[in-house]
């Protein structure tokens, strides 16, 4: 039987709560493999067949996981593919980034797996998609700082001058690589423009950083700085010929505020950002809604997703952008849309919808230890799943992207 | 030496790094201790002459110390008292709570140290200001155990748990600051909320109630909270020592230059500002200090005002001068009672409450996340300047 929302909000709760920890490849592999164990337990419970992808960067001895779950005729039909990663950056527990959109996955598949005749859905947890979760990258790096004496080994900065001016460089190398530039270009331009104020431990570390990034550009960054087990996921799938329909990705979907002047910007944007938004409060700037990004191809799942918001057990607001772009004219004039797991298959032209919760034009505890379970609203969280899985479950939406179709 | 340019945004960085910890009575004592004696070394070693108050709370052993340091004529001239706390609630590091509160009058004692005339000034870093009452924290700590309504990291076993216990804690927190006692507060939660309430909240609650008996605006003062700063207070009224003002310093080091940064400070606005200077109200960022003031510290918030507008400090300010006394701040505003000035306000003695606004801007603050790598040092030194302009200007010590 379908559970009622507050059933699904206790269910969530309790994925969350077994997640919860840093998962992360430098700072905590063990808490990575913990969590991937975890997910491939909590999918077969729930009724999936549980498939482990395991994937190697070139040069670094440690496995990663991908956790697959799948449900009705995936191998002979086109399939949904609903995605959540379920690492961390090194300093957080990841609540919201992403232990939340993990239990979504989980509890869409419960619910679908009720189904007498499921639709052909793969539920993919995957590793890596952290920009601070690549090894090789990141890894180095912060063995850099450390030599340099950029930074302690707690982590701390070792002077406020090298904790201003890391930020301003970031900051700028990362407008410079949106603008089109390899990020390590960025650094190289950042470092002389701010070269006055430069300390020397960190034009030093600066300097050995930028090789990393050399070849790091908006496209070439997916699936090798971040993004990485959705990237390999997608790769292995069309190696082996799956089809797949469309796909739907949830990264950080869980904070929600009911009080004014709660919704940021993201990047430059505001609201005018939304070419269609229900029970938004634009007058005090309320960050009460779920966030819906499609492209060109994929408007027809936010068209049915935003429908199943409006039902009237459901009503969850939403703010959705619409684009009409594709993947190349995204990375060309919006590139901070590409920042989750959804790029890898805007790439492959495979419809695809993002939803999330704004990420940090809303959620100030993003990538900080303050990423926990208490900051979540799980009643929202479970409006959240059950609209998922009403739009997977939707007849018109299943024809429309051929799901479960045999394949020609 | 020109005190304003003597400020070093370099020795506060290191100061707030240093002691950034959890510093909780219960959770690491040590944590605690420790940070009290690196701050006793650090006056030591700026040159004032250190005093720690050491003082007991009935039912629990380990003893809590605030620790003093000294410069100038005290005891001969009205001295001026500037106070922040040390400790932190349980889950979180404390690097703006107040570890830069800590490090704003250490280094404005620094300075003044250095100078051959000094004002006389105590530098007061203060224990438990927090809901840190052992005796109350680790009873309830226990019956949240017992009850399963938290588990050992105080994390909420379950969605509905943890609903529950927000919304009775709301409530009893509506009924506090409408004149009850949290006990009270906390039964008209159980009652009103009745059966929406899972048995397992209710029986803890029912059991941590009485922990809080009493414990209304005035009650709680120095009890549940605010118990080192009380502690000081108490002892230099005792002892007859002069004192002129005071000026408290807590959570001062976030600020934010992004649109929207600025949230409301207990549902209030920018309207609860009496004089402002170069705050952007249309865009709503949070990049300012805040000053409350009540009746007998207006002219004293008045001076620092002034000083935070001197052109070599500029530093934007919200105000917040209320024309009110303790006893009417009791009715009408009990949420400015919120830290260790609270404690001088009760007795007369004209005091600033300095922050940054706290949660209004703060997302940080109580969690994990308040560590140094989120304070912004280059204000933190202008907040630390407008201070020590405040304390060598003799307008100050008129009051």
């Amino acid at each position: 039987m379908r559970p009622s929302l507050a059933q699904t909000a206790e269910h969530l709760y309790r994925i969350v709560y077994a997640l919860e920890g840093v998962r992360n490849p430098i700072a905590n592999q063990a808490g990575l493999d913990r969590a991937a164990d975890n997910l491939r337990d909590q999918m077969a419970s729930v009724g999936l067949a549980v498939r482990e992808q395991v994937f190697y960067l070139e040069g670094y001895p440690t496995p990663f996981r991908n956790i697959e779950g799948s449900l009705g005729p995936v191998d002979d039909q086109p399939a949904v593919v609903l995605m959540a990663h379920y690492d961390t950056v090194d300093v957080s527990p990841g609540a919201n980034d992403n232990a939340a959109g993990c239990a979504v996955l989980v509890e869409v598949g419960r619910i679908l797996a009720e189904m007498d005749d499921p639709p052909p859905v793969y539920f993919v947890a995957v590793a890596l998609e952290e920009s601070k979760s690549n090894p090789l990258i990141y890894g180095q790096e912060q063995q850099s700082a450390l030599k340099q004496g950029v930074i302690r080994p707690n982590g701390q900065f070792t002077h406020w001058a090298n904790a201003k001016l890391r930020k301003a460089v970031e900051t700028r190398a990362i407008a410079l690589y949106e603008s089109g530039m390899s990020q390590g270009e960025g650094y190289r331009t950042a470092l002389t423009e701010l070269d006055s104020e430069m300390t020397p431990e960190l034009r030093q570390h600066i300097e050995e950083i930028i090789p990393l990034y050399d070849d790091i550009t908006v496209e070439s960054s997916i699936g090798r700085r971040s993004r990485i087990g959705s990237h390999r996921w997608l790769q292995d799938a069309q190696t082996k010929g799956k089809t797949i329909a469309y796909n739907i990705t949830i990264d950080e979907p869980g904070i929600y505020f009911d009080e004014a002047f709660s919704q940021g910007l993201l990047g430059k944007y505001g609201f005018e950002v939304f070419t269609h938004r229900y029970g938004l409060d634009e007058a005090n700037r309320v960050g009460n809604f779920v966030f819906i990004a499609t492209n060109h191809n994929s408007g027809d799942i936010g068209r049915v997703f935003s429908e199943q918001c409006l039902a009237p057990e459901i009503d969850l607001p939403y703010g959705w952008v619409d684009v009409p772009l594709t993947f190349a004219q995204v990375a060309e004039s919006l590139p901070q849309g590409l920042g989750s797991d959804h790029a890898a298959f805007w790439q492959a032209n495979i419809p695809a919808m993002f939803l999330f919760d704004s990420s940090n034009a809303r959620d100030p505890w993003v990538h900080t230890p303050a990423d926990t379970i208490d900051k979540i609203n799980f009643d929202r969280l479970a409006s959240l799943t059950h609209a998922v899985s009403a739009t997977i479950a939707d007849q018109d939406l299943r024809s429309l992207y051929g799901v479960g179709k045999e394949k020609t | 030496m020109d005190p304003i340019k003597a400020v070093n945004k370099e020795n506060l960085y290191q100061m707030v790094a240093n002691i950034e910890a959890v510093k909780h009575p219960v959770i690491s004592p040590e944590a605690l201790n420790n940070a009290g004696e690196k701050i006793a070394g650090w006056m030591d070693r700026y040159g004032l002459s250190v005093r720690e108050q050491e003082f007991q709370i009935d039912g629990w052993d380990a003893p809590f110390r605030n620790i003093e340091g000294a410069v100038g004529p005290v005891g001969e001239k009205p001295a001026a008292v500037l106070m922040a706390h040390y400790d932190t609630v349980a889950t979180t590091p404390g690097a703006n709570d107040n570890g830069a509160g800590c490090a704003v009058i250490l280094e404005a004692g620094r300075i003044l140290a250095q100078m051959d005339d000094p004002p006389p000034v105590y530098i007061v870093t203060a224990s438990l200001e927090e809901n840190n009452n052992p005796t109350i924290w680790l009873p309830e700590r226990d019956s949240a155990l017992k009850h399963k309504v938290q588990d050992q990291d105080l994390r909420y076993t379950s969605w509905g748990t943890a609903k529950a216990h927000k919304a009775i804690w709301n409530i009893a927190y509506r009924e506090y600051f409408s004149g009850k006692s949290y006990e009270e507060g906390l039964r008209v939660g159980l009652k009103e909320l009745g059966d929406s309430i899972p048995e397992n909240v209710r029986d803890h609650i029912a059991e941590i109630a009485p922990l809080y008996n009493g414990l209304d605006v005035l009650g709680s003062m120095g009890v549940m909270n605010r118990i080192g700063s009380g502690r000081w207070v108490d002892e230099a009224v005792v002892d007859e020592k002069l004192i002129a003002f005071n000026i408290t310093v807590d959570e001062p080091g976030i600020f934010r230059e992004e649109p929207f940064t600025q949230g409301l400070l207990g549902g209030m606005g920018y309207e609860i500002f009496t004089r402002q200077y170069a705050l952007d109200v249309e865009n709503r960022v949070g990049d300012f200090i805040m000053l409350a003031s009540n009746l007998p510290s207006s002219p004293l918030g008045s001076v620092y005002a002034e000083h935070c507008q001197q052109e070599d400090i500029n530093l934007p300010y919200g105000w917040a001068d209320v024309p009110l006394t303790f006893e009417q701040i009791v009715q009408n505003m009990p949420l400015g009672l919120n830290s260790d000035h609270a404690h001088f306000w009760r007795r007369d003695i004209p005091a600033l409450f300095v922050f940054d606004s706290s949660n209004a801007r703060d997302p940080y603050v109580h969690t994990m996340a308040d560590t140094v790598d989120k304070l912004n040092f280059d204000r933190l030194a202008q907040v630390t300047q407008a201070l020590v302009a405040t304390l060598l200007d003799e307008r100050s010590y008129r009051s």
